[in-house]
């Protein structure tokens, strides 16, 4: 693997939903700057892996964690670790768009006025900005005020990255974000990740191979070897290598369609 | 149902054309060098216009192969696979072609007397081998053997070395004529070029196998 | 039979048991506007004072009091609905007992006669604290009465905000209480006043069992004092009915019940618009804005 810079590092993980272990021993580091895509078959935990990143499973009821994970070194399921910080810092966006019902404004000013800010500039400025980086704001800058339900599929998903922006996140975290749109939306978000990655570490999870191939720098392979088993990582290289000759046979057959 | 059955079934069907073309050269190449020995203007004539066949099979190759990459988008195994079948297409192919050079020197050596044993055992030595390359090439290809291919180095040293012997062993005053030299000679390098492609067939298995494009990646 | 006929008698069906319904209805408020809808529009009606023994009376105490009793009742009722509601959607564990226990009692009482509710506000808040006869008495009881049915409705509202908008508030850092607030609520209003509408119809529409235990039937003047007797219109029109010694009582008990009728017309409408109106204002998708 390359000497590069690791943002977060995933030791030993194993998750439990009331007693049943859905991960087992996941160790992998996510690079800084880069986009790293999960990807297996369906109820293989990537998207529960997904959530470990931000604590997002604390909510589900009966679900404990074993092992740690680390943003710039330190522990996020160390006692005491600030829930509302490491959200920010680790923002997330969904499958299905969900914007709230509210204003494409006030959508987007949600997170920083959590944050505290109140100044109409400064959040004024905050938004736009927010929505340049998530290609949004030239479509929308005239109808700030309006509903963000109003707004078509692909739209409302570009407004819910511009949600996480707002909140200057530094890892952002995507659950199959394009499998509710349309091809020529899905492109445009790809487009877009492959511009935030300059500044962001984007982990992605996708059911879709070809947007796992397109779009990241590195891909890791999870799968369950029988019904009832936990998720494991099989394979986690470059998605270069991934792609055209990936070690572990179990990584071929899935990416090669041979998954029975 | 096996999943992507469609895309596998084409996959195979290619692998099988390919083989069938590989048999085919190899017939070709036993046809000339019968035709060679024998110095027969009739079995050239008819190794030129069985070339066509086998062009025909290497488009057919070439369209199925860009159609797979096209629409099922091929990772790993499966896309190294079709690269190595369409490459392995062409060298079969120039296999053909070089059949028919030498073939077309043999009608032109045809109204000439007989060849001396000597040139007709070392032909026949260059033809022979050149032949078993290539099947174990193709062999090497079928099973993916890594071992096999390497062999074909080493096979590749004797064909060179009989060729080598063509170009210094001609006694300056034997009683050939020199047409018959020259072209005798041509044709040996016809054949050496046969087992070159061979080798290269043998390169493109180990890029199946190991998934590298450079050796000791 | 095939499929098309068995389709067209079950329309034939439906539309008629649909027909029935809505001409019960149209005959009963038919029937009290009929009798009473002049009576109700005039002025001296409305606005005038009853009569003990007179012709000519008006209901004006008796509508101030119905109002008024409704504006306590929601006063006291609503925060304690919507805090509970609040608990068993948003912050009870699932299977916890205690949230079971609070739906159980809920929906235990929502099926109690109010008659009952009437008893016991007259044995603890008239008699044991002592306040005796009063509208505060009256509203703690609706309020006690229309408890469950607040609660259950503003429940099911909040549970109805699907969960992606929490995920998607809780993933950018916000607590569960600013969630709560700032996303849910918004998003259920459209429900929570549905049931706020129901209930001011309730209050507006109990009699018997405020009258038979703490109030007066009737009053002189209108008043503003929740610790002094009030005699609600429902009640009212039972009084003028049963009791009363007025010639005109008929107009009265007819004009009231006209009175009553529009009145909850009027909550309902007004409810429907103000909803519209937040609708809009917020871009919530309603299933029936």
């Amino acid at each position: 693997m390359p000497e590069l810079e690791h943002k977060m590092h995933i030791g030993d993980l194993s998750l439990f939903y009331d007693g049943f272990k859905a991960l087992e021993d996941i160790n992998m580091k996510v690079y800084c700057r880069r986009i790293t895509a999960l990807i297996g078959p369906s109820g293989c935990g990537k998207s529960s892996l997904l959530r470990c990143l931000n604590r997002m499973n604390d909510l589900v009821e009966g679900a404990r964690v074993e092992g740690r994970i680390e943003l710039d070194g330190e522990d996020i399921y160390a006692v005491g670790c600030d829930l509302t910080h490491l959200r920010r810092r680790v923002g997330m966006v969904f499958q299905k768009p969900n914007p709230f019902p509210m204003s494409i404004f006030d959508n987007v000013a949600y997170g920083p006025r959590l944050e505290g800010r109140k100044g109409r500039g400064d959040l004024e400025e905050i938004v736009e900005r927010s929505l340049r980086r998530a290609a949004l704001w030239d479509e929308v800058k005239d109808k700030l005020k309006q509903s963000a339900l109003a707004l078509s599929g692909g739209q409302q998903q570009r407004l819910c990255i511009a949600r996480v922006l707002a909140v200057q996140p530094e890892v952002i975290l995507l659950d199959e974000p394009c499998s509710a749109l349309d091809p020529i939306s899905t492109q445009r978000i790809e487009d877009l990740l492959a511009e935030l990655k300059d500044s962001y570490t984007i982990v992605i999870v996708t059911h879709n191979m070809q947007q796992a191939a397109r779009v990241s720098d590195f891909t890791a392979f999870l799968t369950i070897e029988n019904q009832g088993e936990p998720g494991r990582l099989v394979e986690y290289g470059e998605t270069e290598e991934i792609f055209t000759r990936p070690r572990d046979p179990r990584t071929e057959n899935y990416i090669t369609g041979r998954f029975g | 149902m096996e999943p992507r059955k469609d895309f596998h079934q084409q996959l195979e069907e290619m692998y099988l054309e390919l083989l069938r073309m590989s048999n085919r050269c190899l017939e070709l190449i036993d046809d000339t060098r019968v035709a060679f020995l024998d110095l027969d203007g009739e079995k050239a004539e008819r190794i030129i216009a069985a070339d066509e066949e086998i062009d025909d099979m290497r488009y057919s190759l070439e369209e199925s192969g860009i159609e797979l990459i096209a629409r099922q988008a091929p990772v790993a195994v499966d896309l190294r696979t079709i690269i190595v079948i369409m490459r392995l297409a062409q060298h079969l192919e120039r296999v053909a072609d070089l059949c028919v050079n030498i073939s077309k020197a043999i009608i032109n050596l045809s109204g000439h007397a007989s060849l001396s044993s000597w040139i007709k055992e070392n032909m026949d030595e260059m033809f022979k081998r050149s032949a078993r390359m290539l099947s174990c090439a193709t062999q090497a290809f079928r099973d993916r053997d890594l071992t096999l291919a390497g062999e074909l180095n080493e096979m590749d040293e004797k064909v060179d070395r009989i060729n080598r012997a063509f170009l210094t062993g001609f006694d300056r005053d034997s009683e050939e004529e020199l047409e018959l030299v020259v072209r005798v000679v041509l044709i040996s390098r016809f054949i050496e070029r046969i087992a070159d492609h061979a080798v290269d067939i043998g390169e493109h298995v180990r890029f199946l196998v190991t998934g590298s494009v450079q050796e000791g990646d | 039979m095939n499929p098309k006929t068995a389709d067209r008698l079950a329309s034939a069906v439906l539309w008629m048991l649909g027909g029935i319904t809505l001409a019960a209805l149209i005959f009963v408020v038919a029937q009290i506007l009929i009798r009473g809808l002049a009576t109700a529009l005039n002025p001296s009606f409305f606005l005038g004072r009853p009569r003990a023994f007179q012709e000519g009376g008006g209901v004006l105490p008796m509508l101030v009091s119905s109002i008024y009793l409704a504006v306590w009742t929601l006063v006291i009722a609503l925060p304690v609905s919507l805090g509970a509601a609040i608990y068993l959607a948003e912050f009870a564990r699932t299977g916890s007992k205690a949230a079971a226990a609070v739906r159980f009692c809920a929906d235990s009482l929502a099926s109690l006669p109010s008659i009952v509710f009437g008893l016991f506000g007259m044995t603890f808040f008239v008699i044991y604290l002592r306040w005796g006869t009063c509208l505060l008495a009256g509203a703690c009881t609706l309020a006690l009465l229309n408890l469950p049915v607040l609660m259950r409705s503003a429940e099911e509202s909040m549970r109805a905000v699907p969960a992606t908008y929490r995920e998607a508030s809780l993933g950018l850092g916000a607590g569960r209480w600013r969630t709560v607030r700032q996303v849910v609520i918004p998003s259920a209003m459209p429900g929570i006043l549905a049931g706020t509408v129901l209930t001011v119809g309730r209050i507006l529409g109990e009699s018997a069992s405020l009258i038979f235990v703490m109030m007066l039937v009737t009053r002189k003047t209108p008043s503003f004092n929740p610790l002094s007797n009030a005699a609600p219109l429902a009640s009212n029109i039972w009084y003028t009915q049963t009791e009363a010694i007025i010639p005109d009582y008929r107009r009265v008990v007819d004009g009231g019940a006209a009175l009553l009728l529009l009145l909850v017309l009027a909550v309902n409408l007004a409810a429907r618009s103000l909803g519209k109106a937040y609708s809009r204002r917020k871009g919530v998708k309603t299933a029936n804005a």
